[in-house]
């Protein structure tokens, strides 16, 4: 899948071949290609929940080592494959990552009382307003809730629009509106010196 | 409208190219309350999202792609590995600046690190390989464990034990499905590779000697059975492991088409209520084929000239031997002129041992009223030698309560012998009726296959509840044509005690012998759905794929 750039936009002809390929044949070159789509995309996912850049970053990878063996339980829908698909794929990271937490006793995300004494803390202050770093941003969401994590997360950083968030996370459109602005306003609570 | 729409619809307005002035400008009244929140949402938008660092994109990449090469068929495997995914500028600059906070610590005695496991890799191999043993596809250590079984499939196919190697193979993959399915389920590359491995054993044994390839079935078939044995006939990787067992079994010429294709000890579903399936899914199939062949022969010996008053001796002799499950037996023996005397004994034989209670224990009594059975002429003459060939075909239908049908055929063939001695006190016209007793072991009932064939309806069911339906058939080849020897005016006798009778036939020498036909139940038609009127709307059933309803895709890039 040498054509298939890292982090690009996703293709619904380009996804359900990937998918075909991988659960038919468990072709490494359509689990290369679905990784290259979705790597970020999980790991910024997981940097939501986990904080840790590092530890996200292993997640991500046992991520994918475990689509090998779950590929072949996804049902291809006639259409709108992406949103499925990626609502699928996001729970199974947040599964994984589940897993990996309860083997390790811990998880290594930082809780909020501690973060306000880190180093990074007067560096998105000084930036939150003129640059955001949306890596900081995303290691500090941990006082969110899910829902909240996932709003921001989908809404404004992998850019899905209203419908296409609500089909994820499996809500109406009118709440993913009204988790939005819930989300929006804690996220500035929280980013504000 | 309150703040929550509002700010949707200035999102909207964002996503679409607007500036936060603008969409402010629309909602001054707002403005305080959507200023800030808009103003984070289009900074959020606005910067690059983040991504993983280069250096664990590419690890885990490599890790991913080696998993899927170790899991995937070899057909696909052995591919040259993906180049490095190319990446914006924006991420290597994010991930340089990561870099250069992170702590040095890593990379100061990352290389001594690397030499240090190297080191505990090398001492610890004996273990390592233990370890492998036990790894499944996905687990890291799955990729040492088949580079190992890869190396050994080089000498031993150098060795020429290539069936033996491949053979090792399917077994070590049903034992990784047997062990996934408990773990993590399943996945159709390790069932294609069963299945590809499988294929190559099979066409390496072909190879083989007649002797090498059954000792090496043999040797297969038991650890498979043994397998099977212990983890039951329950989820997907029994049922993978029981197909296998099938198919080798096939391959070694097990299973022919006269045989069950699953034995009765290793599937157990078998029963009398034919509820063989179980929640596995599996279905055995158990068609056996009997043959049942009846040979009637009738020998009328006249010892003085026809003017005088003959003795014939009709015998006819039925003898069904089925190639399998039900041997019926069946003898007609006339004694005398107008004597004769049948005996008509099938006796199945089932290859299963079917249980005694099974068997019926009651003489179905047919009456023959017709055609198969020899006639016998009151005035015979001198140059009638007969030999009538006669063939009984009943169908024997069983309570078809288990997945064994058996098919039986019953051939009678009666011979009239010319030289058979007629006894001066019968009377030409009379009519003797021989009884003949039939008694199936297998309760046979004996519909007919067609105008004029001879049934032998049995007086009563069974007993038992047998477990198999044996449904033997026997058809008649052609009907007897007996013309010889006086017609007696005594009734034939049956000698019962010639052979084990069982059903009782009435001989008629002045008329055809007619066996009256059970009647045999319709089939019944079941009628699957009743056809839905026209104009009637038809609710689709509802199909979940992946794990949520249809979304539209997303737009953006």
């Amino acid at each position: 899948m040498t054509d298939i750039q890292r982090n690009a936009p996703i293709e619904e002809s380009l996804l359900v071949d990937l998918i075909q390929r991988a659960q038919e044949w468990g072709d490494p070159r359509a689990f290369d290609g679905i990784y290259l789509l979705y790597a970020d995309r999980i790991y910024r996912y997981l940097l939501a929940r986990i904080g840790d850049p590092v530890l996200s970053e292993e997640v991500t990878s046992q991520v994918f080592l475990h689509l090998i063996r779950k590929i072949g339980r996804y049902r291809l829908a006639p259409q709108d494959n992406v949103a499925i698909f990626s609502a699928w794929f996001y729970r199974l990271a947040y599964n994984k990552m589940i897993d990996i937490q309860r083997k390790q006793k811990r998880t290594r995300a930082m809780p909020i009382e501690f973060a306000e004494q880190s180093p990074g803390k007067h560096h998105v202050a000084d930036e939150v307003l003129e640059k955001m770093e949306i890596e900081e941003v995303l290691q500090r969401m941990q006082s969110l809730n899910d829902s909240q994590k996932n709003v921001i997360l989908l809404r404004f950083i992998e850019g899905h629009n209203i419908a296409e968030t609500a089909q994820i996370m499996e809500k109406s459109e009118g709440a993913i509106k009204a988790l939005q602005h819930r989300a929006l306003e804690n996220l500035r609570n929280l980013l504000l010196p | 409208m309150n703040l929550t729409e509002l700010l949707h619809l200035c999102l909207i307005e964002l996503e679409n190219g607007a500036s936060v002035e603008e969409c402010l400008a629309r909602y001054p009244e707002h403005k305080d309350e959507l200023s800030p929140l808009l103003k984070q949402a289009a900074a959020l938008q606005a910067a690059p999202p983040p991504g993983m660092s280069d250096a664990g994109f590419e690890g885990a990449r490599a890790s991913l792609w080696a998993a899927a090469q170790q899991a995937a068929p070899v057909g696909h495997r052995r591919i040259t590995p993906p180049t490095r995914a190319h990446r914006s500028r924006p991420d290597r600059m994010r991930t340089m600046r990561r870099r250069l906070h992170a702590p040095p610590s890593l990379s100061a005695f990352y290389n001594v690190t690397v030499v240090m496991l190297a080191l505990v890799a090398l001492l610890s191999t004996a273990s390592l390989v233990h370890s492998t043993a036990a790894s499944l596809p996905g687990d890291r250590l799955y990729g040492l464990k088949r580079a190992g079984e890869n190396a050994q499939g080089l000498l031993m196919t150098a060795a020429g034990e290539n069936a033996t190697w491949h053979a090792q193979q399917v077994k070590r993959r049903l034992h990784e499905a047997l062990a996934l399915e408990v773990r993590d389920g399943i996945a159709p590359a390790v069932a294609l590779d069963i299945e590809k491995e499988l294929e190559e054993a099979l066409e390496a044994a072909s190879t083989l000697s007649g002797s090498e390839r059954q000792a090496l079935f043999a040797s297969w078939i038991g650890e498979m059975q043994s397998l099977y044995d212990e983890v039951g006939d329950s989820g997907a990787a029994a049922r993978i492991l029981m197909r296998t067992i099938a198919t080798v079994e096939t391959a070694a010429g097990l299973n022919d088409a006269t045989l069950p294709v699953i034995s009765a000890t290793r599937t157990g579903n078998a029963d009398a209520s034919g509820d063989s399936q179980k929640s596995d899914g599996f279905v055995p199939i158990l068609t056996p084929t009997a043959t049942m062949t009846a040979t009637a022969t009738l020998t009328a010996t006249p010892t003085q000239e026809p003017t005088l008053t003959p003795t014939a001796t009709a015998t006819a002799t039925a003898t069904a031997t089925p190639t399998r499950t039900p041997t019926p037996t069946a003898t007609a023996t006339p004694t005398d002129t107008p004597r004769p005397t049948a005996t008509f004994t099938p006796r199945p034989t089932n290859t299963r041992e079917p249980d005694p209670t099974r068997r019926p224990t009651r003489t179905p009594a047919p009456t023959l009223t017709n055609t198969p059975l020899p006639t016998a002429t009151s005035a015979p003459t001198e140059t009638t030698a007969p030999t009538p060939d006669g063939s009984l075909t009943p169908i024997v239908t069983h309570t078809p309560d288990g997945s064994v049908t058996p098919t039986g055929t019953l051939s009678v063939t009666p011979t009239v012998d010319p030289n058979a001695t007629p006894t001066p006190e019968t009377t030409p016209d009379g009519t003797p009726t021989a009884p003949e007793t039939t008694t199936p072991t297998a309760s046979p009932t004996l519909p007919p296959s067609g105008e004029g064939t001879p049934t032998i309806p049995p007086t009563e069911e069974p007993t038992p509840e047998p477990d198999e339906t044996l449904t033997p058939q026997t058809t008649p080849i052609e009907e007897p044509s007996v013309t010889a020897t006086p017609t007696p005016t005594e009734e034939p006798l049956i000698d019962p005690a010639a052979s084990p009778p069982v059903a009782t036939i009435a001989l008629s020498p002045t008329a055809l012998p007619t066996v009256e036909p059970t009647p045999v139940p319709p089939t019944p038609v079941v009628t699957t759905a009743a056809p839905r009127p026209a104009g009637t709307s038809t609710r689709p059933t509802p199909v979940l794929y992946g794990t949520a309803p249809t979304v539209t895709p997303p737009a953006r890039p």
